[in-house]
């Protein structure tokens, strides 16, 4: 009763940093997977494109190697493994939600709401994106033997390539979250992220290596892709998965991951406070 | 427990280029438009006080808010709310207010009412038996349980309001600001909604700024008001002495016995009882009915009725006190206070 009285009269303590509210990051997360499943048959859609689209790359690098088998200096086996373990992991990138929910969010001015929380808006946004990662995690669980009938899968290189593996992939999803929120945070200026963020996927899917492995890209492309952070996405783990990255080439490759969510921690940090700084509600 | 002080928000939008490819030209010009939203705003609100924040479509109501809950950072000037700043301490001012606003919702649309509310209640770290106690309370008082347990997308405007002030009272906060809570709903629905604000208030002397166009929630709820249009402050004050400083008028209206018409009604002898004939407005129906107007404050009803009585053979009589609402529609008619 006398604290009750107390916190009538007194301004509240400031709430504790969003690392130390472990408890609410969690229940985000877990709210977004079961919006997740509140939409049961998009989910399923979506995962039917992706595998599709598996499907239709093994076809057509089968019929490719059919009729030359050195077109690519990779053996066709391991090039399936390849485009199957690439796509799977683009595809449960939370892109689409984190683009969506901030435009959504903007346009009808319900940010305001998640501006009014005790709990920062970055880590929200963060524990959402966990929680659609951990969503589309179990989906491709559940679509596994699907999945292996439209591509092919193979156990990782051997254990030292699962171990960098994992590591590869927590920094790979960081990039591209915080690439998906970069993507999403024009619509703080904008209004409006479809554009951009069509763009966005269709440039990364190209240069991550989702469609083709980027170890043949020729000459001045593969320059490029370098000095970008989309191989960093989906190529770095994909290629130490099935070993054609490993030893001190795959843990250089981590390292330049490294560098990259350090690099967009910055700038998404920038940027954040500039958005934060011109929030101008619609409407009122 | 607020203070406002020179409150100024002015927006700059890219100008609009017309003609010719304009919208091409409004994307690569620098020429901003700069629109003035609320323009060196002062008032303070004394705990537990309940504030009506009244004026016309785009006085700036809106705007003012969003800066008291920190979402809005001011062009200039100072807001103070419980000893915090809020848009420089936005996470600690968020533990202090509960927002509604009623065109949009802070519940989950796709997830079943309560998760959303579970949700609140781990964000403000409420420990779980208060939190079940509460939550049993408000939908006791909310008339919430019929609902609880279905998609927000699926409930009504009036179900889903309920849910949200729920949500912003759920964990007690001191300040509850609402910007037209019960816009659109149904008078069961508004007459719940004010219930439960004017129940939280008393019971916990929460402080409430209330933003509406139904000057009956203001006269349900609030014992002062402040008017605003143009980013300005025109009046602030208890609603009483609104209306007496602004509508001073009773008006008596009666109807005398049948036979008679209102020409046999002399201005003189009315004028020495100190009223005057209401002339019929143009176009009203006539109804037979005299109306007198007078100052309640200059002369008593007892005795105009007396007076009159003795004169004239008066069939039936009523007094129709000032309305809020012609107050506020004269003001916001004149876009000023009248004289």
């Amino acid at each position: 009763m006398t604290a009750e009285v107390l916190s009538r009269t007194r301004a509240p303590v400031a709430p504790p940093p969003w690392w130390r509210q472990w408890g609410s990051l969690a229940h985000v997360a877990r709210s977004r997977v079961a919006m997740m499943f509140a939409y049961r048959n998009t989910m399923l859609l979506f995962l039917g494109v992706s595998v599709i689209q598996i499907f239709m790359l093994t076809r057509v690098w089968s019929a490719l190697y059919g009729t030359r088998p050195d077109v690519l200096a990779m053996p066709l086996h391991e090039l399936l493994v390849y485009l199957t373990v690439a796509n799977l992991i683009a595809w449960s990138f939370p892109t689409h939600m984190t683009t969506m929910y901030l435009r959504e969010r903007i346009r009808e001015g319900a940010v305001v709401f998640d501006l009014a929380r005790p709990l920062g808006f970055v880590p929200q946004m963060a524990a959402q994106m966990a929680g659609t990662l951990g969503g589309a995690l179990v989906i491709i669980a559940m679509a596994l033997p699907l999945i292996l009938v439209a591509g092919s899968l193979s156990l990782p290189a051997g254990p030292a390539a699962a171990g960098l593996f994992v590591v590869s992939l927590l920094c790979a999803y960081a990039i591209a979250g915080m690439l998906a929120l970069l993507v999403g945070m024009i619509a703080f200026w904008t209004l409006e992220t479809d554009g951009f963020t069509m763009l966005y996927v269709l440039v990364s899917s190209f240069l991550s290596g989702a469609l083709v492995p980027v170890s043949v890209f020729p000459g001045a492309l593969r320059t490029l892709v370098q000095v970008l952070p989309f191989q960093a996405t989906t190529y770095v783990p994909t290629s130490i998965y099935i070993g054609s990255l490993r030893g001190a080439d795959a843990l250089g490759a981590i390292g330049v991951q490294l560098v990259w969510v350090v690099v967009l921690g910055l700038v998404t940090a920038l940027v954040w406070s500039r958005a934060v700084r011109r929030v101008v509600v619609q409407g009122g | 427990m607020i203070r406002v002080e020179e409150l100024t928000k002015e927006f700059t939008r890219p100008k609009r280029q017309a003609g010719r490819f304009g919208g091409l030209r409004t994307l690569v010009t620098r020429e901003v438009e700069r629109t003035t939203a609320v323009g060196g705003v002062s008032f303070r609100v004394r705990p537990a006080e309940v504030v009506g924040y009244l004026g016309p479509n785009g006085a700036g109501k809106s705007t003012t808010i969003k800066m008291m809950t920190g979402i809005l950072v001011p062009t200039s000037g100072t807001v103070e709310v419980g000893g915090v700043v809020p848009w420089k301490e936005r996470q600690r001012n968020a533990l202090q207010i509960g927002v509604v606003f009623g065109q949009r919702t802070q519940l989950w649309w796709d997830l079943p009412l309560r998760d959303s509310l579970d949700l609140i209640a781990t964000l403000y770290r409420m420990p779980a038996p208060v939190y079940r106690v509460r939550l049993e309370r408000f939908v006791d008082m909310l008339d919430m349980s019929e609902f609880l347990g279905r998609p927000v997308r699926q409930l009504s405007l009036g179900q889903r309001m309920r849910g949200d002030l729920a949500a912003a009272m759920l964990y007690q906060p001191r300040i509850l600001y609402l910007d037209e809570p019960t816009i659109g709903l149904d008078v069961v629905a508004k007459a719940t909604m004010r219930e439960f604000i004017a129940e939280v208030n008393r019971e916990h002397g929460t402080t409430v700024v209330l933003t509406t166009h139904d000057l009956s929630d203001v006269e349900r709820l609030c014992s002062r008001v402040i008017l605003i249009d143009h980013g300005r402050v025109l009046y602030d004050g208890t609603v009483a002495e609104l209306k007496s400083r602004y509508a001073p008028y009773r008006t008596l209206v009666l109807r005398l016995a049948d036979g008679s018409d209102r020409l046999q009604l002399d201005p003189a002898d009315v004028a020495a009882l100190g009223a005057e004939v209401v002339p019929a407005a143009v176009g009203a129906d006539d109804d037979g009915a005299v109306r007198l107007r007078f100052e309640g404050e200059r002369t008593a009803a007892s005795d105009l009725i007396a007076g009159l009585a003795a004169r004239y053979p008066i069939a039936d009589l009523s007094i129709v006190e000032p309305e809020l609402e012609g107050v506020v529609h004269q003001i916001y008619s004149h876009r000023g206070l009248p004289l």
